[in-house]
């Protein structure tokens, strides 16, 4: 008797502990997805909120998404609203922190704060240069297809061509196909060229940029620019990319996206036209 | 012009306020956000400004200390300049107070500049408008300005 009463107080605590130690665990998850959907609810209102109550605010409901429930990338988001508002101490702090974490998009991040707000190219290079080495990856944000896009920026705004020409050469590379490379990458290695004397291959980067975007003034701007120091091109031709860049002018993009960190000033268009007219009155007298 | 006199890292506000002279806005706050008729211009663009800056505060006899200054605020429709908030980092991205001197002298700075072209709406209404300036010191010296 007092053995089949051990065997059956064995079966039911075997019995037993199979269905509770399962319950405990669902119980421990289902705590974790809730406190990451309220976590994530959070997340998306910080967003909504931004319009009508401003970037503080939707900081604090960032904060509050962190309290429930620890997230590298809500401090990635963080940092980026902390960014738009010039909090750059606190968007560095927290972007610290994600890659404390162990997440490598935070290099990235960091990597864009540095060169788009700070002109710290070393700084730059090296934080992108690190997400690359740790994910193998190269896939960038911001409407550029690929991190080098902005590596390459980095060099050139350095001042050393040679490096950037590669980067952007690797874009074009990666691209496949030359529709689906940034136009901007054609117009930064033509840049690059310019400065060191490749003009032919400068001329054929802003060519193709110009067929592949229509409405780009920079694409223009540069290739007439190219065009009048060679002095050999008509000035009908050189007209008509003066006024294409003055028409899309409303369609510059921000720095990044211009030569070093000037933009392309009205000025600017107004003074290659002068410059283009006096060389006619010229050849005319 | 009364500046904080003592300018904590602690400060409750996030960005620190460094300027307490009378300045109000023509409009409400809000209003900047709207997307005006024209938008807020330099004469001579950002080239001229970062010139103006750069010259102005390099004949100051100061010494600047290493580090990035933010520096947002406020250009009301009669062309003044107010509502300065300043946020500091050293050249290692850590949080910075600068000293009350160099705030003093970047802000005196920015007030003088007087070539603003303002915005305004489709009425022709002058606008109030925002701006920052970020400035990167370096070796006692002003390196960089950053539009």
């Amino acid at each position: 008797m007092k053995a089949q009463h051990l065997i059956s107080y064995i079966i039911l605590f075997a019995l037993f502990s199979s269905c509770t130690r399962p319950a405990n665990l669902l119980k421990k998850d289902l705590e974790t997805w809730e406190k990451k959907a309220i976590a994530q609810e959070l997340m998306d209102s910080a967003y909504q909120i931004i319009d009508d109550f401003g970037y503080r605010k939707a900081i604090a409901l960032v904060d509050s998404a962190n309290n429930v429930h620890k997230d590298a990338d809500n401090f990635i988001i963080k940092a980026r609203f902390e960014a738009r508002i010039g909090l750059f101490a606190k968007a560095f702090a927290d972007l610290e922190k994600a890659i404390e974490m162990g997440n490598h998009d935070a290099y990235k991040e960091r990597g864009w704060n540095k060169l788009y707000f700070m002109n710290d190219f070393e700084g730059a290079i090296a934080d992108m240069e690190t997400y690359k080495r740790k994910t193998n990856q190269s896939t960038a944000f911001h409407r550029a297809k690929n991190l080098d896009e902005f590596i390459g920026v980095a060099y050139k705004m350095k001042g050393d061509y040679n490096k950037a020409i590669e980067y952007f050469t690797n874009c074009v590379n990666e691209a496949g196909k030359p529709s689906w490379v940034d136009v901007y990458v054609l117009m930064h290695r033509a840049l690059c060229y310019q400065q060191t004397g490749e003009i032919e291959k400068a001329k054929a980067d802003l060519i193709e940029m110009n067929r592949q975007c229509k409405s780009c003034p920079e694409g223009y701007y540069y290739l007439a620019k190219i065009l009048i120091e060679e002095n050999q091109t008509e000035t009908k031709e050189l007209l008509t990319l003066i006024n294409r860049a003055m028409d899309n002018r409303r369609m510059l993009r921000y720095w990044i996206y211009h030569e070093h960190t000037d933009q392309v000033y009205v000025e600017d268009i107004q003074q290659l036209l002068a410059d283009v007219k006096l060389k006619e009155a010229v050849v005319l007298n | 012009m009364v500046l904080q006199a003592c300018i904590s890292s602690n400060a409750k506000d996030d960005a620190i306020e460094i300027d307490e002279k009378s300045f109000s806005l023509c409009l409400a706050k809000d209003s900047i956000k709207a997307y005006p008729y024209s938008s807020l211009e330099y004469k001579g663009h950002q080239r001229a400004l970062r010139n103006d800056l750069m010259t102005q505060l390099k004949n100051k006899d100061i010494k600047f200390s290493d580090g990035y200054l933010f520096v947002s605020y406020y250009i009301n429709c009669k062309g003044e300049s107010g509502n300065f908030q300043v946020d500091g980092m050293d050249l290692n991205y850590k949080e910075k107070t600068f000293e009350k001197e160099i705030l003093q002298s970047v802000q005196t700075e920015i007030e003088n500049l007087s070539k603003w072209k303002l915005p305004y709406n489709k009425s022709g209404e002058t606008l109030d408008a925002a701006y920052s300036i970020t400035f990167k010191f370096k070796d006692d010296t002003i390196e960089k300005i950053i539009l």
